[in-house]
């Protein structure tokens, strides 16, 4: 008897089990599936996770790869190569729209947006131009995120400086660089790598060229290396070192240049009172606007569920989910004046104009060069700090390097 | 004949699926490997015959050609400053001592460990603000020391060296010389100590000759080990750049940023096959060297 029952719950629970593995490609049968690759990990909370929110819109199963970073393009660079029908929708980045369109990898989505409610005219202006000499919109920003100075108000404080503004000067921030150092704290951290082509085209360099796609540097980064190097000679700034921490959060450093995305991970985790502003103007204001487009492979046998997918993630509910989560403003203008990228438990943040502000002056720049060229360019600013080049010696050498890469 | 013939035909099939596996492994790709050196290949679109255009401009590149002499120098470098701290450790442990397989066994833990995560903590150890060893060396000094190990062009080479102590092909590199040096004939050093040879003698005299095959082998090994291998031990260390300004930049890196951060895989093909034919000529010129030196019983 005993025996029989077992065999009744067991048999009852491998029914029940089939049911369930039944249901979950019930959502793909009704709605499709798709998948979609991306470089950040999915957020944990199911409240901010746009994919599941995308998924309970839309009806289609949306399927989530997350790449590394560090090997994020040359993966999609392969998957594009080898005609790979693995992801649906891509997330690429601004230096590889291009090519991926001329290689027929992504399909123009003019088409999908004649019928669609994205308004295509509420891009923020550098996105509109970074679509000009593709012949169609190839892809759509999946947000806006800029480059803005952090600030340790209470290093401030105790200096007596007043804070800095979004319309603070260069000289401004060098000179209150110079006298927030202490012993065991530096007034400012080095420029990472994004940030040193902030200083650079602030300088007055242009940076990239959208014409001809080369690295345009020259006197401004030269002016701008030989100031880094004095600050480093007088420790108002670090030397280059293979020391991984964070100075700024580590409390050692009063001020630091780095991507807005920084907001959400320091909101809630820095024991000290902090503010943001925009990067001190210099010759000019610059700073590089960053973003990843979405894309629709053009091997996808998914296309329609996965322009579905795209539509909710570009809409309003979409684009406000994905500011909440990631603290990066809408690329659309009308969603990001709502201000849902105003992290909550960033608390000490007053100056969110500096937002605004970064993103209203901000271009596409260096993000638009393929990585070696930047990377090996930064390394020899490193250079330049660390005593073994002169400025000179390493705009020269960083040039030379980009002309032998570039329209190879 | 017959049977021969049989025998022959057994063998072969025997060694079948190392040709097949050969063949399709190494053989294959390095003519892929040339024949994508001579077009314009990127990672997307479809690739142009070039001819040796890639090789031209390689010559031209100041970046390829300090690559060239940083691995060359790193290469003999690193294969003499290995095999003498495995060649010593090797002679430790061929003393016959108590707890001779605890010692064997702590001297080649490190070497198990995966080279990236062994970069990885010694570039912690290795920070200047916030590395573990000059934390250590200010608690010695009594003031702050902050030596910058990694990115001060006087101390690179000698951190980065240091390193290559515990990786796998140093601890592989002691146990083979430690076989070798069990074989050793015992009556050797006896007949040597009744002449009153010294231990520096000895080892020159007696042990160096009677491992040098071994230490041939290990001398090939380790330049195709620091040849190829390189490149899981700087990239976390030095990043793809070879910091501080290219002094680390060995060919697998410059062939690494090429191939993956720049897309050119035509160009890094063509690198490729300038270190497939460095390989071979440290090879090469080690059994040149070697054919009057090492000592072969039989």
């Amino acid at each position: 008897m005993k025996k029989r029952a077992l065999s009744i719950v067991l048999a009852g629970m491998m029914a029940a089990t089939l049911a369930a593995v039944g249901s979950v490609p019930a959502m793909a049968e009704d709605g499709g599936e798709v998948t979609i690759t991306t470089w950040n990990e999915v957020n944990p909370d199911d409240s901010l996770n746009m994919y599941k929110k995308a998924e309970e819109a839309t009806g289609v199963k949306v399927n989530v790869t997350v790449i590394p970073e560090s090997d994020y393009s040359s993966k999609l660079n392969q998957m594009v190569n080898t005609a790979d029908s693995s992801a649906d929708i891509m997330i690429v980045w601004e230096n590889d729209i291009k090519n991926f369109a001329e290689a027929g990898g992504i399909d123009a989505l003019d088409d999908y947006l004649a019928d669609s409610s994205i308004d295509t005219t509420d891009f923020i202006d550098a996105v509109a131009k970074l679509s000009d000499g593709l012949g169609g919109t190839y892809g759509l920003p999946w947000c806006a995120a800029t480059e803005i100075m952090y600030y340790n108000k209470d290093m401030f404080d105790a200096a007596g400086i007043e804070y800095p503004t979004n319309d603070w000067s260069y000289e401004d921030f060098k000179a209150a660089a110079e006298k927030l150092t202490t012993d065991g704290v530096y007034g400012c951290t080095i420029p990472n790598l994004q940030t040193w082509w902030a200083g650079i085209g602030g300088a007055g360099d242009q940076v990239y060229d959208p014409e001809s796609g080369e690295l345009v540097i020259g006197e401004g980064a030269v002016s701008f290396l030989t100031d880094c190097k004095d600050m480093v000679d007088k420790n108002i700034m670090p030397e280059p070192s293979s020391d991984t921490t964070d100075m700024f959060a580590a409390g050692k450093a009063a001020m630091s240049w780095q991507g807005s995305w920084m907001i959400g991970s320091y909101a809630g985790s820095l024991d000290f009172n902090w503010d943001i502003a925009t990067i001190p103007t210099n010759q000019v204001k610059y700073n590089t606007l960053h973003t990843g487009f979405y894309t629709l492979n053009a091997n996808s046998q998914n296309k329609e569920a996965a322009w579905k997918v795209i539509e909710y993630l570009m809409g309003e509910e979409g684009q406000t989910i994905n500011s909440k989560s990631s603290a990066n403003p809408s690329a659309l203008k009308t969603i990001a004046d709502q201000g849902a990228w105003k992290v909550e438990a960033a608390t000490s943040i007053t100056n969110w104009d500096a937002m605004t502000d970064s993103l209203a002056a901000g271009v596409f720049g260096y993000t638009c060069l393929p990585s070696g060229v930047t990377g090996d360019a930064v390394s020899k600013f490193n250079s330049v700090l660390l005593g073994e080049m002169t400025p000179e010696e390493a705009v020269e050498a960083a040039s030379q390097y980009a002309a032998e890469t570039i329209g190879y | 004949m017959a049977q021969k013939k049989r025998d022959n035909r057994t063998a072969f099939f025997f060694i079948l699926p190392w040709i097949i596996g050969f063949i399709c492994f190494t053989v294959f790709p390095v003519i892929f490997m040339v024949r994508t050196s001579l077009t314009n290949a990127k990672m997307v679109g479809k690739p142009k015959f070039i001819g040796a255009a890639n090789y031209r401009n390689m010559f031209k590149s100041a970046t390829f050609l300090n690559s060239l002499k940083v691995t060359v120098f790193f290469t003999i470098v690193m294969v003499i400053v290995t095999a003498v701290w495995a060649m010593i450790m090797a002679l430790l442990l061929n003393r016959k001592q108590k707890l001779n397989g605890i010692f064997q066994f702590c001297y080649f833990l490190p070497s198990v460990v995966p080279s990236v995560a062994l970069a990885y903590a010694f570039r912690t150890i290795f920070g200047k603000d916030a590395g573990l060893l000059n934390g250590l060396l200010t608690l010695i000094r009594g003031g702050a020391v902050n030596i910058n190990w990694l990115y001060d062009k006087q101390t690179v080479y000698l951190v980065v060296f240091f390193i290559t102590l515990f990786t796998y092909n140093t601890g592989q590199m002691m146990l083979i010389f430690r076989s070798g040096l069990a074989d050793v004939p015992e009556d050797l050093y006896e007949a040597a100590d009744l002449d009153g040879a010294s231990a520096v003698r000895k080892f020159f005299k007696i042990t160096l000759p009677m491992i040098s095959p071994l230490v041939l082998f290990n001398a090939v090994n380790g330049c195709i080990s620091a040849l190829n291998g390189s490149f899981a031990l700087l990239y976390p260390l030095t990043g793809e750049s070879g910091d501080p300004n290219g002094m680390t930049q060995v060919l697998s890196l410059l062939i690494y940023k090429e191939a993956f951060s720049n897309m050119k895989l035509g160009y890094a093909s063509a690198l490729s096959v300038i270190l497939f034919l460095l390989a071979a000529a440290f090879g090469i010129a080690i059994f040149l060297i070697s054919g009057k030196t090492v000592y072969y019983e039989n």
